[in-house]
């Protein structure tokens, strides 16, 4: 961890609260913009809504393809947070805290229409699918196309939650502790396993 | 950290992902020192860094239009602060107004398609860019957002017509089947609902729709309470219900009289239940084949009349049928979507 004083950004931290009021959440820690919010700031949650939108409907659509879902998902839980603003408890990553809560809204809400429409007319979500293509700016080219080829069967053979660890992993860029947290495992370490299983399993693919 | 045997010692080094995806300049001294130590490696951290940077995630283009539209459901459904206040003070007679504010349409028409329907389109239509078609087939619901902020909730084999835009002076929407509104409020601009030309006004309350263009010769309009005017103006009548009241209009003799309802009956569909109440067994097979979005087929007759009271709440159809089928004395028979009952 890096001291907050060893920051440049240090010198403004007394002037700009005074002065731009509305524009500086950029520069701002997350903590500091959820307590804004909280106290009824409502650029605060302007800035927090426009600053996490296509991420969650992206994240979204990984587990649900019906885009009214996700859109009433994500606005039940905007309106959520701004209804019981006082009562939320304080968090560092604002990420972090609307990707849990959209993950267990969104789930809930399939699980409920799935009950609901026997039909099973309702699509699935993306599943955390990816895939590997072949980069011609990769100068060292260690991967041929006929590995990356190798490495697309394989990811098929992944498992959902092991592609979901990826997904945090490499997509989001989030810390083992994070993708705990959201994906409720008991501990760090058996979130590294899983992604450790999923990888091994890929690059023997591309051996 | 730093012992890397494998490439996947690589790829689930939180510091070395970071590095790939987001470098910077620290970032590069590490691990270029990393490397001076560890030469040996040099062609396992190159193939790790491919894997990452070959890595495609599926993302999807979200128009700003999308991100603006929900934001403005959401502030108008939460609006300011301070008001926000007031409510969480008040709010249980917040929720007794929003119940009291319930109004109920119940409408079946067949033949009840005239000249003012085409009129009123033609009028609506000179002013409208674009309209929304939302289409649900038999065995699905959906909730649909108004570009107002009004909440709907749209039942199987249901559809709604309405503008990308509603003009300054009102909001007008069309439906074919049966809708649920959660109004928003806006006295500037009255609600209308148009179903097969009866036009139902409200300036910001909840109320059902039924208009499933059926069998039945009858409209039905109930009114919990709250105020609501219900127009025909091919037949040029114009009425204003009651809380408690049910106006039901009969096509035949042209006639209406008023009288009161069940409210559970006429909106539990929209809490997700599948609630009957006296109901014969023609009525029993249209609703399962709306709500569940299958077939259904009689081979011989029951001895009796049905007349069935019950209430399924988010039940798969299998639950339903072997509920039904022990009270009424059948068997049934499932085969994808097509459903036998055998008397």
């Amino acid at each position: 961890m890096i001291e907050k004083s060893s920051l440049p950004l240090g010198n403004d931290q007394n002037g700009y609260r005074e002065k731009e009021k509305t524009s500086s959440f950029v520069n701002m820690e997350d903590i500091e913009i959820w307590k804004q919010f909280k106290s009824g700031n409502e650029s605060a949650f302007i800035y927090i809504y426009k600053t996490n939108f296509k991420n969650l409907y992206n994240y979204s659509l990984q587990f649900s393809k019906d885009v009214n879902l996700v859109e009433d998902s994500i606005q039940d839980l905007f309106i959520d947070i701004r209804r019981t603003r006082k009562k939320l408890s304080d968090t560092t990553s604002i990420k972090l805290y609307l990707y849990k809560a959209i993950r267990r809204k969104v789930l809930q809400y399939v699980k409920h229409s799935r009950k609901y429409f026997w039909s099973g007319s309702l699509e699935e979500g993306n599943n955390f699918h990816f895939t590997f293509s072949y980069e011609h700016h990769l100068i060292a080219k260690q991967l041929t196309e006929e590995k990356i080829e190798r490495l697309n069967q394989a990811l098929e053979t992944l498992p959902k939650r092991q592609r979901e660890v990826i997904y945090y992993f490499f997509y989001e860029q989030m810390g083992y502790q994070e993708i705990k947290e959201i994906m409720n495992f008991t501990n760090v370490k058996s979130v590294r396993n899983k992604a450790y299983i999923a990888l091994k399993t890929l690059r023997k693919s591309c051996e | 950290m730093n012992i890397k045997k494998n490439i996947e010692d690589f790829l689930t080094d939180e510091e070395f992902v970071r590095w790939v995806k987001s470098p910077d300049p620290e970032l590069d001294v590490f691990w270029l020192k990393w490397l001076q130590l560890y030469p040996e490696k040099r062609e396992m951290l190159i193939k790790a860094r491919e894997i990452i940077l070959s890595m495609n995630f599926k993302t999807h283009h979200i128009d700003e239009e999308i991100q603006e539209k929900s934001l403005n459901t959401i502030l108008s459904k939460t609006s300011s602060v301070s008001s926000l206040d007031k409510i969480e003070k008040h709010s249980k007679s917040f929720v007794f107004l929003r119940v009291a504010a319930i109004l109920v349409m119940f409408l079946t028409t067949t033949y009840f398609v005239n000249n003012y329907v085409s009129s009123f389109e033609k009028k609506s239509k000179q002013k409208i860019v674009s309209n929304i078609i939302k289409q649900n087939p038999n065995g699905r619901k959906s909730k649909i957002q108004l570009p107002d902020g009004t909440t709907v909730w749209l039942n199987a084999g249901s559809t709604l017509t309405y503008p990308s835009k509603f003009t300054t002076k009102e909001r007008v929407v069309n439906l074919d089947g049966q809708a649920f509104f959660d109004v928003i409020k806006d006295t500037l601009r009255p609600f209308r609902v148009n179903s097969s030309g009866l036009i139902t006004t409200a300036l910001g309350t909840s109320f059902d729709v039924d208009a499933y263009s059926a069998q039945n010769d009858e409209i039905k309009v109930s009114l919990v309470s709250g105020k609501v005017s219900i127009e025909n103006k091919s037949l040029k009548t114009k009425n204003t219900t009651l809380p408690g009241e049910q106006l039901v209009y009969s096509i035949k003799n042209q006639k209406s009289k008023i009288r009161s309802f069940d409210l559970k009956e006429v909106v539990a569909w929209k809490d997700q239940i599948l609630y009957f109440k006296n109901a014969s067994l023609p009525e029993v097979v249209t609703r399962l084949e709306r709500w569940y979005g299958v077939k259904i087929h009689l081979k011989n007759k029951p001895t009796k009349k049905w007349n069935l009271t019950g209430e399924f709440k988010k039940q798969k159809i299998a639950r339903v049928l072997d509920r039904l089928s022990f009270i009424e004395n059948f068997e049934y028979e499932i085969k994808g979507k097509t459903i036998k009952f055998k008397f």
